[in-house]
């Protein structure tokens, strides 16, 4: 594996020397037909992530950003030579770059931020991919509609059920597809309770907007002002009032329209 | 109250358990000390979902640690009462971090590493199985685990590569929760809690298992603090499971720099050579039976049966003959 890790620190080196370039890209599918719920989620909290770094980008959309983005999963950026998916490592890649949100925080923290971001990838994303996929009224209402609707007819049959069938393999790998909409309900409940226990009565949950936050807020923003069938997610969600204001307040900060 | 029974897999290497849900609970149960009758079941087949461990405690039967805490909270045993509802959580929000980062990584060093699986799991788990089912249970378990990391880390199509993927991550998990540790006894305040006994689950196997392939419980071994963490508490918790094994291990080693290790083999080196023999022997007249090697000596001993009786049959009637002669003789004498 040494040459593995050279590679690594070759492109981290390169990486290092630029400085943030003017004109990157975030890929992600089309917000007002195609978009789905758990994608629209992680689309909104690396939006969040990059604003709150202050680092300009241009979002654009693309009916097949999926199949775009190195890793299969949306959104990913384009900057300079370097394509970059999902939150985690957009993170690791603007650290790279000497832009940190998370700089200040000690070990200590930045290891119980590790943890949430964890609590938050494996209970909400899950219940979101359960809520689209599984639950059939949602399912038929909303998925497979928007899912197929970028592609002509037989494909778009084809492209849903075999999305579906991926994602519920991947349900079952995780012991989330025997569960009953009621125990997932169950484990949203205990995750926004851990969150908003955490948080507390403060702005955000480190004093200052880590991506934690815009985590939170890409989930919680989204499952509360998508419009579903089954609207249980989003009743559970908003119980939460201060998940709610944080949410509210990081769109206003960030996300106001001109 | 009845007495509370537990079903686990057996231990191994100085573990109470190899299994690492089973190990959640068992730890736990010591944590709290509630009693319990705890078996070493052999066969997980007529067990409610097919695996263990299963608790029992009259008419309530539990199958995963979650429940079980719950249900030892609902009549009043509980070791999560010193935490505040911050820490509380916390400790929710590692839970799912172990999860989401340490376990596809623990799973892949267990099942899905061949050399790993061929030396060190399945063996354990048939050693803990009886006959028929373990030719069943750990490929079946296998193609779960198999089934998991797929899912997860599909988009890789190399296995070098997903392995890469998932230590790292581990990695970086263990090295989160060594510094969340940090020298304290326990990861919230100075007494155990439900998260401790499911971090000592995780790690114990790693450390303790004697891995061909030990990339992860490397890992877990180079950080101090994790692994003085699980000696201290099989130390506390399973004291007399590790002395056993140490026992054991000792007695095996001082065996095993003197000759009295071929002492100790040599029936078996005897009995061994006379079962060879005698097998090869079989399968040796076997083969010459079925190729018809014994045909023509046996045939030939018939015919010479049926000769010999024609040469009687012969010879008694030339006696006869001789005996008609004689007569003949005798009466014209007489005339």
């Amino acid at each position: 594996m040494p040459e593995v890790s050279l590679k690594d620190t070759i492109i981290t080196s390169l990486n290092a020397q630029e400085p943030w370039p003017e004109n990157v890209k975030l890929f992600q599918p089309y917000e007002v037909e195609q978009i789905l719920l758990p994608d629209n989620a992680s689309c909104l909290a690396v939006q969040a992530f990059l604003k709150m770094c202050n680092l300009p980008f241009e979002v654009e959309m693309r009916w097949n950003a999926e199949f775009m983005s190195p890793s299969g999963r949306v959104p990913f950026i384009k900057c300079g030579a370097f394509v970059v998916s999902e939150l985690e490592p957009i993170v690791q890649f603007a650290a790279n770059k000497n832009v940190s949100l998370c700089a200040r925080l000690s070990t200590e923290e930045r290891a119980e931020m590790r943890a949430y971001m964890s609590l938050i990838t494996n209970v909400l994303v899950n219940a979101e991919l359960y809520i689209s996929w599984v639950d059939q009224d949602t399912f038929n209402a909303v998925t497979r509609v928007r899912n197929s609707s970028v592609y002509p007819w037989p494909l778009g049959w084809l492209q849903t059920r075999s999305k579906r069938a991926s994602v519920i393999k991947r349900l079952k790998a995780l012991h989330w597809h025997d569960k009953t909409l009621d125990q997932v309900l169950a484990d949203v409940e205990q995750c926004c309770n851990s969150l908003s226990q955490r948080l507390g009565d403060r702005d955000y949950f480190f004093g200052t907007p880590t991506e934690l936050d815009a985590l939170v807020f890409g989930h919680v923003f989204t499952i509360i002002t998508t419009r579903l069938p089954c609207r249980k997610l989003a009743d559970t969600v908003r119980r939460h009032d201060t998940l709610v204001a944080l949410a509210k307040r990081i769109d206003e900060q960030y996300f106001k329209r001109p | 109250m009845a007495s509370i029974e537990l079903d686990i897999w057996r231990g191994e290497w100085g573990l109470a358990s190899i299994d690492l849900e089973c190990l959640k609970v068992l730890t736990y149960m010591k944590f709290i000390g509630v009693p319990v009758k705890v078996r070493e079941a052999s066969n997980p087949f007529f067990t409610p979902k097919g695996t263990l461990p299963v608790m029992r405690d009259g008419r309530t039967v539990l199958t995963n640690f979650e429940e079980v805490v719950t249900y030892l909270k609902s009549l009043h045993y509980s070791t999560d009462v010193h935490l505040n509802q911050k820490q509380a959580a916390e400790a929710s929000a590692f839970t799912q971090y172990l999860r989401d980062k340490l376990y596809p990584a623990y799973q892949y060093a267990w099942w899905v590493d061949e050399k790993n699986y061929g030396d060190i799991t399945r063996p354990a788990y048939a050693k803990a199985l009886q006959i028929p089912f373990n030719f069943y249970y750990p490929s079946k378990y296998q193609s779960s685990a198999k089934a998991m990391v797929d899912a997860l880390y599909g988009e890789h199509t190399d296995l070098k590569e997903i392995e890469k993927t998932i230590y790292n991550e581990a990695e970086k998990c263990l090295k989160t929760l060594s510094d969340r540790l940090g020298e304290s006894e326990y990861f919230f305040g100075n007494r155990p809690s439900s998260f401790d006994a499911t971090v000592f689950a995780y790690l114990a196997p790693l450390v303790k298992a004697p891995f061909p392939n030990g990339t992860l419980s490397n890992h877990v071994k180079g950080i101090a603090n994790l692994s003085r963490f699980v000696a201290r508490i099989s130390q506390k918790n399973f004291r007399n499971v590790t002395d056993d094994y140490n026992r054991a291990n000792c007695q095996k080693q001082s065996r095993g720099s003197q000759s009295e290790r071929e002492a100790a083999q040599f029936p078996h080196e005897t009995r061994n050579k006379i079962l060879a023999a005698v097998f090869a022997a079989l399968a040796m007249t076997g083969y010459a039976v079925a190729n018809g090697l014994f045909q023509r000596i046996s045939g030939s001993s018939w015919q010479r049966t049926l000769l010999l009786n024609r040469l009687r049959i012969a010879k008694k009637h030339f006696n006869r003959i001789n005996k008609l002669k004689e007569m003949k003789a005798a009466q014209g004498e007489r005339t």
